[in-house]
């Protein structure tokens, strides 16, 4: 009794000095904040909001030049998404595309890997491990220069493959649409480690016991797929598909550095479209109204996603 | 049972080719750095011969032509000092928000998670701008907008941590004495060492990787290597392609022995970064 009754004292006592210390402490705990809140706000926030102003002007090289930047409403806006033809339009839907078809073989080629390298028995685990992961270490820019070498028409790999098999080259980063081929190949070899590696993750926190039940049951191989890894793997692969669907949308050095948009403009996607509007035609607040629209789209994905995350942890599956 | 023996071995082959396919731009960077810079472009998928090769001429040349020894200085100043100041800055401001609760650093919490995902090209003009007016664009400068862009998901990583650490020893900290400072790096520091190791490696390997940024703002004057190579290119494709394959081998190096090293934290903080993101 006296002593339940000490403790509910002591810790009576340690809640007050604790509520005192910590008023304290917020004096000059401020300083903890002040220089990563000062940093986001200078180089975030305050250029956001900078730039949602510029897109309602019509500020350019030239206008800035002869001083007649004025106000210019929806203007931008407008060129942007104004007419069924808008050239930023057209990119944007090509952004879809882009995303849709990356991210696709992005999960499904992981997955696939990782339930393959997940094999019970498989030798040199820890080998493959590593190589499948090392593209994402090395600098996109090496990675980019390189592809643009195989991709070369006469001295390139996929060329100089294809003639000791007998077929006719293909010109690989010279056609639009073969370009964009391309470019796709490309970034689906750069982006499906990530998946494999966040797969492999979730596959080992899967416990056997699960699999010897099923077996137990007589449950085939697909069984055991589609109604306990792939349900069990959802919680980590679907906030990982929201962030590859974002870093895919807004992907700028494959793109940039294999085809820099072209030819005429055919593999260009927002980024890099942004980027040449405002570094080849100085266009700064079209450039921005194009940020806005971007920046709302991927808005909307992150909620989404924050969404479904939430609706899964209240499903309690973690 | 022999049906899968063939199985498994069908996999190795598979597993073997993709193996190949994920080695082969590393490999190829480095057979063409140690070839003349004529027989690159004419056949740049063999090995080098007695005809081909070049000795380290490449590396000696590539050496001089971009001044790499200095870019990797800078490279290694400005992606150590980021990082430092990225854990230090981040892991305080996460600590001070998840235990302090009140509507402003509510608020700042969703500032941070806000800045997370607003996408670079968004800020890229005015934070340009931004950074020349209080002269930012220097490499001391690069420091502070670097701790901008990775605050977002630093601060996040850290508090989804602090969250999980019990407020007793922060506590018994304050009794036996300690100031809020004292609290924070003898106390809090210390048990936040794994998160605080992930948040420094995925940082790391951004920083050191960056191309964007450093040409943005420091690019003239003061390069990092992978404007250094870049500047290889020269105008209208004149591009010396020995030096550049040489150069690209050293730039690599770094990394793979540091992603070797760290492998294994490089993979839960993906993995976590990702469940977290």
């Amino acid at each position: 009794m006296n002593i339940q009754k000490a403790a509910t004292e002591t810790s009576i006592v340690v809640r007050k000095t604790s509520l005192l210390n910590r008023i304290r402490k917020n004096k000059i705990a401020y300083l903890y904040i002040t220089p990563a809140l000062l940093v986001v706000f200078l180089i975030s926030l305050f250029p956001i909001i900078y730039g949602i102003g510029l897109s309602f002007y019509n500020m350019n090289l030239y206008t800035m030049g002869s001083g007649t930047v004025k106000f210019v409403g929806l203007n931008n806006y407008i060129k942007a998404l104004g007419s069924l033809d808008a050239e930023f339009l057209i990119v944007l839907l090509r952004t879809f595309l882009w995303t849709v078809i990356n991210v696709f073989f992005h999960v499904t080629l992981g997955l696939i890997i990782a339930l393959v390298l997940n094999r019970p028995g498989l030798r040199f685990k820890k080998f493959y491990r590593t190589i499948i992961i090392l593209p994402w270490a090395v600098p996109q820019f090496v990675t980019a220069l390189v592809w643009k070498m195989m991709y070369n028409n006469q001295f390139g790999f996929f060329n100089l493959f294809l003639k000791t098999i007998g077929l006719p080259p293909v010109n690989w980063l010279g056609n639009g649409k073969i370009a964009f081929i391309s470019v796709i190949i490309t970034n689906i070899w750069l982006g499906f480690p990530f998946m494999t590696m966040v797969a492999t993750g979730a596959l080992q926190s899967i416990s056997r016991e699960y699999y010897e039940a099923a077996e137990m049951d007589g449950a085939s191989f697909f069984q055991k797929l589609f109604s306990i890894t792939l349900p069990l793997l959802k919680p980590a692969m679907l906030p990982a598909t929201i962030l590859g669907t974002i870093w895919t949308f807004t992907n700028f050095n494959v793109i940039y550095l294999i085809t820099g948009g072209g030819p005429n403009k055919a593999t260009e996607i927002v980024s890099t479209y942004q980027f040449n509007v405002l570094t080849r035609q100085n266009a700064y607040s079209l450039a921005a109204a194009y940020s806005v629209i971007v920046s709302i789209i991927l808005i909307i994905i992150t909620l989404i996603n924050m969404k479904v995350t939430k609706a899964l942890s209240q499903e309690g599956v973690e | 049972m022999k049906g899968s023996k063939l199985k498994v071995n069908l996999i190795l082959m598979v597993l073997l080719i993709l193996a190949i396919a994920f080695l082969a731009p590393i490999l190829i960077v480095l057979m063409n750095s140690f070839k003349g810079k004529f027989f690159i472009s004419d056949t740049p998928f063999l090995l080098p011969n007695s005809k081909t090769f070049a000795g380290l001429s490449n590396y000696v040349n590539g050496l001089i032509k971009t001044g790499f020894i200095q870019a990797f200085g800078w490279s290694l100043f400005i992606t150590v000092s980021s990082v430092v100041v990225i854990v230090l800055f981040t892991s305080m401001t996460a600590w001070y928000i998840t235990r302090v609760k009140s509507k402003l650093t509510k608020s700042i919490y969703y500032l941070f998670a806000f800045s997370m995902i607003v996408p670079f090209q968004m800020v890229m003009f005015t934070m340009t701008k931004v950074a020349n007016v209080l002269h930012l664009d220097n490499p001391f400068g690069i420091i502070i907008i670097y701790l901008g862009f990775a605050a977002g998901l630093s601060v996040f990583m850290f508090a989804g941590f602090v969250k999980s650490i019990p407020l007793e020893i922060e506590e018994a900290a304050v009794i036996d004495g300690c100031s809020p400072i004292q609290t924070f790096f003898m106390v809090v520091f210390p048990i936040l060492k794994p998160t605080a190791i992930t948040v420094a490696i995925l940082n790391t390997m951004w920083i050191w990787n960056d191309y964007l940024l450093p040409y943005l703002l420091i690019g003239n004057e003061y390069k990092t290597i992978p404007i250094a190579i870049q500047y290889l290119r020269g105008g209208y494709g004149s591009i010396d392609m020995g030096a550049m394959m040489a150069m690209l081998v050293l730039a690599i190096i770094p990394i793979i022995v540091f992603y070797f090293t760290c492998q294994k934290y490089i993979i839960k903080g993906v993995i976590a970064g990702a469940i977290k993101g």
